[in-house]
């Protein structure tokens, strides 16, 4: 009788995850309806050509698909190297006064507007990358693979530094919150057999390994998202060596973000915006679903 | 009894948080509540004239052109001022494009747009058979700007024609020294261009002041009218050569040419003046270089006021037809107006306070007092036309 | 004695990599702070308390007036946006990990599937496609409420918790995934149903949930993208009637933004006022979330 009705409750809670069902259906279907039109204009072809001239309504955007990838990847490499590293020194290493300072500094980091970090990123960071890394690493003859440095140091190197350094306090945060979550006698276990404090660490990673995934997932998704930081640094120039990445740029959303405003003066532009977004939807899926599989396993 | 005791405290710790923030955020808010009503308050201790015809607040939703956002928001304020608060007036810059579409699905009050409406946003209005009308509020031009430190040292001032200009973003002209560029300088000024390749930077995001200058670029070389065209955007043919690229709003594109030496790009005249870049001077049709200034860009638009079509006709390439690249001494080539949009039948309070903000943008709002450092004024013969257009939204009878 | 030096030597070098990522963590964001803080505490000192209630001051004058009606809106914003977006994350979160049916199961696992692939929407999107759906269902609204416009408070809040829910939803059910089965076997052997051993385990994860409430906070306050086609924006108070849902309204970032890019010196010490206030807004919220946890 008791379980029974209780279980009548959590049917009612099922409500909860039907309204953000139905959120994410209703995006994804303004999504499908608004790219109608150029699919059945173009097909695929905007995916595999790099045009970008309105006045002949003509639309491709390899360029920006490509832009997105990498820098989304270069920046989920280096934020889960930080993001990682600063979790381990925050649960395993520092003093408890310093937790609360350091903790609420990367909370106050996590909700610092984008359009700050661009700012701030092309204000300081850009200069910085350009002269102490990108100029030395294309002079030593790098060039021919990654490119030369525009005067300015923005380029998708640079978006994706100052992405890595945007995301790293929410996946630092996801990280440092299951480490700590760790019940104290499974760590005791560990030391009772005599490990060293970085075996217990890298054995503490493999347990948390589920969170570091979604940690993953969160910093893939937000690099991949982020458009007002992004665009500021990126450099917005139709690049067809969009893996050449310290040339200048285009991401998907700082395409977006350009183009959107004037985009309804023309025929298609619009909907071939919106075809990308889709792209890169689709683009998001295959990887979560990798992930999930993967996720479920662990 | 511990655990119980413990979860008590923690209740009533969730208690001070849940309270605290409900104190903090009511407090604020209700100081904002009170703040807002001493303003009204205030306002009708002293009624001004004006706000005589509206009685009840009435509040009103623009949006579109982000060059002219500076210029509206000065003009929102001192006209709530006046009217005491009887009518808000909210003005965002969404861009041009978005500004027109957003109108035309009526999400919007008034749109707003550095260019007059679209062919798309003229056929939709025609489909749907609304009566509309379109009025030029203020002046727009667009300068050229550079950065040639040794140049401007030396007192000098660069001079291009139209067709250099189209030539430097075609590619075709690749140094400063190009006897091209270099003929057109003053005698002494011509062993300070630098031997070094032009940057050319432009708009990355679609804007009316690409539009205004792609324009103006197919209207003085054909060659730049076959390959490019003109638009809110446009495909860089410089870019492909490495010797271009693109930065966001006319402020991303002063940052860049004020950091990159030997580089060129072109803002709106507002933000030249604001930033205090060196600004180029351009040969008119009548064959003198001139700077974009009040007298040179009001000169031009003078002569084209005659030949502004109907506020219900088709607009379109207005600026390529009648302001650019006008006759006469003082014209300067590169002019256009923002325009603003809104339709005819609507309720009486909103047309009443849309007539009456715009009546006074068209009449006080021209006024030097008025006008943001930067911006130019609407000349004469063309306030009184769009003065004209105007009384079409008041309500006959 | 070779393993052991080996060992030792692995240690050393792991050590060396935690504190420079460390290091290379914290650095960016004491830099940022710095900046913000330099340039946006003077402005806010230069006219306060105004600052808080004033409109901003006609661009390139001496003055630079205040951000009232955005900081109004972002509160607005915010507060509707976590009333009624953390029961729904936390509860499907709950739902998804408690699920034991093979329906319930399928419906988390859509649940996780669709909400992942939400956090990587680009936020402009979000925002974009609530203003289509609001265009769309404007005209049925307007039945109930004339002058309804898709422009508004109601759209800008339903484009927050989209963009801000996922995130709460992810770590809060990768929370309760993690609690070892022992444990849950255990509340359930005391006899608990299913709705009560949920409540000891969100419990138990009290400080993942506080962390997941506090970065959806920061989320909503830090969030432009979305913003711009549905809260639209205001530099001026709404008037505070009953309509006040259906008004556009406007945000703390939407002014950092369209004020930050103006080119007015103003203006631009303006929004850096403003990204000031969201910081210290911010902070604040976090102390006193600090004061309620500390001692647990």
């Amino acid at each position: 009788m008791r379980i029974r009705r209780f279980l009548d409750v959590f049917t009612i809670v099922s409500l909860a995850n039907s309204i953000l069902i139905l959120s994410v259906v209703l995006v994804s279907l303004v999504l499908v309806v608004e790219s109608l039109p150029i699919i059945a204009r173009d097909g695929l072809l905007p995916l595999v050509t790099s045009i970008w001239n309105p006045v002949k309504e003509e639309y491709g955007f390899l360029f920006a698909l490509g832009g997105s990838l990498v820098t989304a990847s270069l920046a989920l490499v280096f934020s889960l190297a930080l993001s990682i590293g600063s979790a381990v020194m925050y649960a395993e290493f520092l003093p408890r006064r310093f937790r609360v300072i350091v903790k609420n500094l990367m909370d106050l980091a996590a909700s610092i507007p984008s359009v700050v970090y661009g700012l701030w990123g092309l204000k300081v960071l850009s200069p910085v990358l350009r002269t102490y890394i990108m100029e030395p690493l294309s002079e030593l003859g790098l060039s021919q693979f990654v490119g030369r440095p525009t005067p300015a140091g923005t380029s998708i190197f640079t978006a994706s530094i100052l992405l890595a350094i945007m995301v790293t306090p929410l996946a630092s945060a996801i990280i440092r919150e299951r480490l700590l979550a760790i019940p104290s006698h499974i760590r005791e276990a560990l030391y009772s057999l005599g490990l060293t404090k970085v075996e217990v660490i890298t054995l503490e990673l493999k347990y948390i390994k589920r969170s570091i995934l979604t940690a993953t997932a969160v910093s893939y998704g937000r690099a991949v998202g982020e458009t007002a930081a992004v665009a500021m640094v990126v450099g917005n120039v139709i690049n067809l060596e969009f893996f050449k990445v310290f040339k200048p740029g285009y991401t998907i959303s700082s395409l977006i973000a350009d183009q959107y405003p004037n985009a309804e003066a023309y025929y298609f532009m619009k909907h071939a915006l919106f075809y990308s977004a889709l792209v890169m939807f689709f683009v998001s899926l295959a990887i979560n679903i990798v992930l999930l599989k993967f996720g479920e396993r662990v | 009894m511990e655990h119980s005791l413990r979860s008590r405290v923690t209740k009533t710790r969730r208690l001070v948080l849940i309270v605290g923030i409900v104190l903090v955020l009511s407090t604020v808010g209700s100081l904002i509540v009170q703040k807002q009503i001493s303003q009204t308050e205030t306002a009708t201790v002293n009624p001004q004239p004006e706000s005589k015809t509206t009685s009840r607040l009435v509040y009103i939703t623009g949006g579109g052109a982000s060059f002219i956002n500076p210029q509206m928001q000065a003009w929102i304020r001192v006209f709530m001022e006046k009217t005491g608060g009887t009518i808000s007036i909210n003005y965002q810059s969404i861009g041009s494009g978005a500004g027109e579409a957003k109108w035309l699905e009526g999400a919007l009050d008034f749109g707003a747009s550095d260019i007059a409406i679209s062919k798309t946003g003229y056929e939709k209005l025609k489909e749907s058979g609304k009566r509309f009308i379109q009025v030029p509020i203020i002046a727009g031009s667009v300068a050229l700007v550079y950065n040639l430190p040794r140049f401007s040292e030396a007192g000098c001032t660069l001079r291009l024609t139209g067709e250099t200009v189209a030539d430097i973003y075609l590619g075709k002209i690749i140094r400063w020294s190009d006897p091209r560029i270099v003929e057109l300088q003053e005698g002494r000024c011509r062993n300070f261009l630098p031997d070094a390749e032009i940057f050319g930077i432009h708009r990355s995001d679609g804007s009316g002041t690409t539009a205004l200058f792609t324009m103006y670029l197919s209207l003085v070389s054909r060659e730049w009218a076959e390959r490019v065209g003109y638009g809110y955007t446009v495909t860089w043919p410089r870019d492909a050569l490495g010797l271009g690229e693109g930065a966001r709003g006319n402020e991303g594109v002063s940052a860049k040419v004020q950091a990159t030496p030997n580089s060129i790009g072109y803002v709106e005249l507002a933000y030249a003046v604001q930033l205090k870049l060196p600004v180029a001077m351009l040969r008119n049709r009548d064959g003198y270089f001139v700077y974009p200034n009040a007298t040179t860009v009001m000169e031009a638009l003078r002569a084209a006021a005659k030949e502004l079509p109907g506020p219900q006709e088709f607009w379109g390439d207005l600026p390529l037809k009648h302001y650019m690249n006008r006759e006469g001494r003082l014209s300067y080539p590169i002019v256009g107006t923002p325009a603003v949009f809104m339709y005819i039948d609507l309720p009486k309070d909103l047309a009443d306070a849309l007539y009456e903000f715009f009546k006074w943008v068209l009449t006080e709002g021209q006024k030097p007092e008025n006008i943001v450092e930067g911006f130019i004024p609407l000349p004469e013969e063309m306030r009184i036309k769009a003065l004209q257009y105007l009384e079409l939204l008041k309500p006959r009878g | 004695m070779k393993p052991l030096m080996l060992r030792k030597i692995r240690s050393l070098t792991m050590l060396a990599l935690i504190s420079t990522a460390f290091a290379l963590t914290l650095l960016p964001v004491l830099s940022l702070i710095g900046t913000v803080v330099y340039n946006g505490m003077s402005v806010v000192f230069r006219n306060f308390p105004g600052i808080f209630f004033d409109i901003p001051a006609a661009p390139g004058s001496s003055e630079v007036g205040g951000i009232g009606p955005h900081l109004l809106g972002t509160m607005l914003l915010v507060a509707l946006a976590m009333a009624i977006g953390t029961p729904i994350s936390i509860l499907a979160a709950v739902f998804t990990a408690e699920a034991i049916k093979s329906w319930e199961r399928n419906l988390g696992r859509l649940t996780r599937l669709l909400t992942h692939m939400m956090i990587e929407f680009p936020t402009i999107v979000v925002g974009l496609a609530v203003y289509g759906l609001m265009t769309t269902l404007a005209p049925y609204i307007r039945a109930l409420i004339p002058g309804f416009r898709p422009f508004s408070l109601l759209s800008g809040v339903i484009a927050l918790i989209m963009v801000s829910a996922p995130y709460m939803y992810a770590q809060v059910e990768d929370g309760l995934k993690s609690i070892p089965q022992h444990i849950r076997e255990a509340v359930y052997s005391l006899g608990a149903g299913r709705v009560l051993t949920s409540y000891v385990l969100l419990r138990y994860l009290k400080s993942t949930v506080y962390a997941a409430i506090s970065i959806s906070l920061a989320r909503m306050i830090s969030e432009t993208a979305a913003l711009f086609f549905t809260a639209f924006g205001s530099n001026v108070y709404p008037p505070l009637d009953s309509n006040l849902l259906f008004r556009p309204v406007g945000s703390l970032t939407l002014a950092v933004y369209t004020l930050g890019l103006s080119g007015y010196e103003n203006w631009v010490e303006l929004s850096w006022a403003a990204s000031f206030i969201l910081l210290m807004l911010c902070l604040a919220l976090f102390a006193l979330s600090k004061v309620v946890i500390r001692g647990e």
